[in-house]
């Protein structure tokens, strides 16, 4: 649950290299209030152009079990500043949202980054659900998001469990398990890249009850209430912000050959066909519907909101015939032997197919020896007939292409996937 | 966002009584308690109804009864009574996940320790499905839309078959 903290912390700037005063407990991360972050100078990127570096492995240090899960770094800066900065590994690359999410305990008190307000003048808290049945709670602030060579200027953020705002975090609680700490995400934050522009979109300009902004009743932020984000205060993903190269990504990660690794390193390239490096050659384009669902066909099942993302650490599908794990794996298969189907992608217009093979391997089996962080085979029910949701293994030996809704008019109405 | 009706087109719900209203969230049904829901005709909150769905026309059965709530943050809930008033199943479908706190009611924790055990054990990211005696829960989907359902084995009454009474 939140944590009952109060206004924590006292900061002291002094010039260009940042002075803090530690307080206790952050977010109920782990990490001792000697390592308080703090600011530094924008880093020179390792590759310039449009590639970041992402990478599987375990996460950061006290992040729990960690199987599947693409890190990257992202630095964000003071806006329209290039010292007053801060680099942050090991933040989640998800495909499946949108909008940059960093916990409180992990960032420099010294950025101290400016908070959007609500219609009053409060601060406006961003509630973020995510499918899992947890849920991350937090103020939205301002920053630059610098990725690689890429800026996004100016943009909200969410500080995940900023102990200023924890106490509020009812409204968002009642729907599951509150993300609070590096040990209950497996990250420092998460960078959603999701085919949405938006998290929410037109669906919080004037509805007060969206269910993903709320603001403080009283100038004492003793309670909140429902409140309405213009698209300008809602966050967002970054990338349609850049200069160039801003119409989608692309995750190119190698195969792996052997049943696990512990290590893989890949890119995230901005931009789908605007660089000799992102060209989609003989990708098939799949336009998804306004929610990002594209169509599955498993066998005689035809599962019309299925999705690629790689914020999930599985295969995730209902079958009739493959058996799930027990206790030791919950919520992941174990067939009595590795199991290979073919599944067939379909974009909303029925005219784009896609055609492959996938295996399914014992997870318990998997897990036996020590969790590896890169398991291919990894799968799981989705306790849902009629999604198929396409989690991180799908993506190694593939170069799978996420486009933003609107930014590529002549391929897809709303967004679309191509690999 | 043509979806809802589709979707409700498709249920295989036998409808006793279908029942539209619109709820700030602060009323809903709750699993193993009778429904929040008024009976047909009288008005639950008082609030005009704004948004309609089509509703689809189901084989009547006596066994048990659907009452729907739509949401004003968009998300539609459906709570399955038995006649005496148990509900014994809740499903939602909408751009944000209900108030399952409210809807689970005395299972919430359940759920949420079943959340925090799969966290525990490495599935991350991925969508719920918990199968238990006493529960069973399923929840998919991604940002901007949510669905799935809850029930209690021990309340489904008697020649229902859950199946069928799920969308």
């Amino acid at each position: 649950m939140s944590f009952p903290k109060r206004f924590c912390c006292v900061v002291a700037l002094i010039g260009l290299t940042a002075l803090v005063a530690a307080c206790g407990g952050g977010g109920g991360g782990t990490s001792a209030s000697s390592d308080v972050p703090s600011l530094t100078v924008l880093p020179i990127p390792a590759v310039q152009g449009n590639v970041l570096g992402v990478t599987v492995d375990s996460g950061p240090a006290n992040s729990g079990t960690n199987v599947n899960r693409l890190y990257t770094t992202v630095s964000i800066c003071q806006p329209g500043s290039v010292t007053q900065c801060q680099t942050i590994d090991h933040v989640l690359v998800d495909t499946g949202s949108s909008g940059l999410r960093l916990l409180s305990s992990v960032m420099a008190p010294a950025l101290s980054l400016s908070r959007v307000t609500g219609t009053g003048g409060l601060p406006l808290l961003n509630c973020e659900q995510f499918v899992d049945g947890t849920f991350a709670w937090g103020p939205v602030t301002r920053a630059d998001i610098v990725l690689g060579s890429k800026t996004a200027s100016n943009v909200p953020i969410q500080v995940i469990a900023d102990p200023a705002f924890s106490s509020l975090a009812q409204a968002c609680s009642r729907s599951g398990v509150s993300l609070t700490s590096i040990t209950t995400i497996g990250a420092n934050g998460i960078l959603g890249l999701g085919l949405f522009k938006q998290d929410c979109g037109v669906g919080c300009i004037s509805n007060t009850h969206n269910g993903f902004y709320y603001t403080c009743t009283n100038v004492n932020c003793t309670a909140t209430q429902g409140a309405t984000a213009s698209i300008a205060q809602q966050l967002k993903n970054p990338v349609p912000l850049f200069s160039a190269d801003n119409n989608g990504v692309l995750i190119d990660l190698p195969a792996v050959s052997s049943a696990s690794a512990s290590v893989l390193n890949g890119s995230l390239i901005f931009g789908i066909g605007t660089q000799s490096n992102n060209q989609l050659k003989f990708a098939t384009v799949l336009a998804a519907n306004a929610n990002g669902y594209i169509t599955t066909r498993l066998g005689v099942q035809s599962l019309t909101r299925s999705f690629i993302d790689s914020g999930s650490n599985g295969l995730f599908f209902d079958s009739a015939t493959i058996q799930s794990c027990g206790s030791n794996a919950t919520g992941f298969y174990c067939p009595n032997s590795t199991t290979t189907l073919s599944a067939t992608m379909v974009d909303i217009n029925a005219v784009s197919t896609s055609v492959f093979s996938f295996s399914v391997e014992n997870a318990s089996t998997l897990f036996a020896g020590g969790i590896n962080a890169v398991t291919p085979n990894l799968s799981g029910p989705a306790g849902d007939s009629t999604s198929f949701d396409w989690g991180l293994p799908f993506f190694y030996g593939r170069r799978v292409f996420f486009g933003i809704e609107g930014m590529s008019p002549s391929l897809a109405t709303d967004g679309f996937y191509a690999f | 966002m043509s979806r809802p009706s589709r979707w409700l087109a498709g249920a295989r719900v036998a409808l006793l009584g279908l029942l539209l209203v619109i709820s700030t969230g602060e009323a809903m049904a709750t699993l193993g308690q009778a429904p929040m829901v008024a009976p047909v005709g009288a008005s639950a909150t008082g609030v005009p109804v704004a948004r309609q769905f089509a509703a689809s026309s189901g084989t009547q059965s006596s066994l048990y009864t659907v009452h729907e709530l739509l949401l004003e943050n968009g998300t539609s809930v459906q709570e399955y009574a038995t006649p005496a008033g148990l509900v014994f199943a809740v499903s939602w479908r909408g751009p944000v996940l209900p108030d399952l706190s409210s809807l689970l009611g005395t299972y919430f924790p359940t759920f949420k320790r079943e959340v925090e055990q799969a966290r525990l054990q490495g599935k991350r990211g991925s969508p719920v499905k918990i199968e238990r005696d006493d529960l069973v829960v399923r929840s998919s989907g991604h940002m901007r839309d949510f669905f799935g359902h809850a029930y209690a084995p021990a309340l489904i009454p008697p020649g229902v078959d859950i199946k069928n009474v799920l969308p």
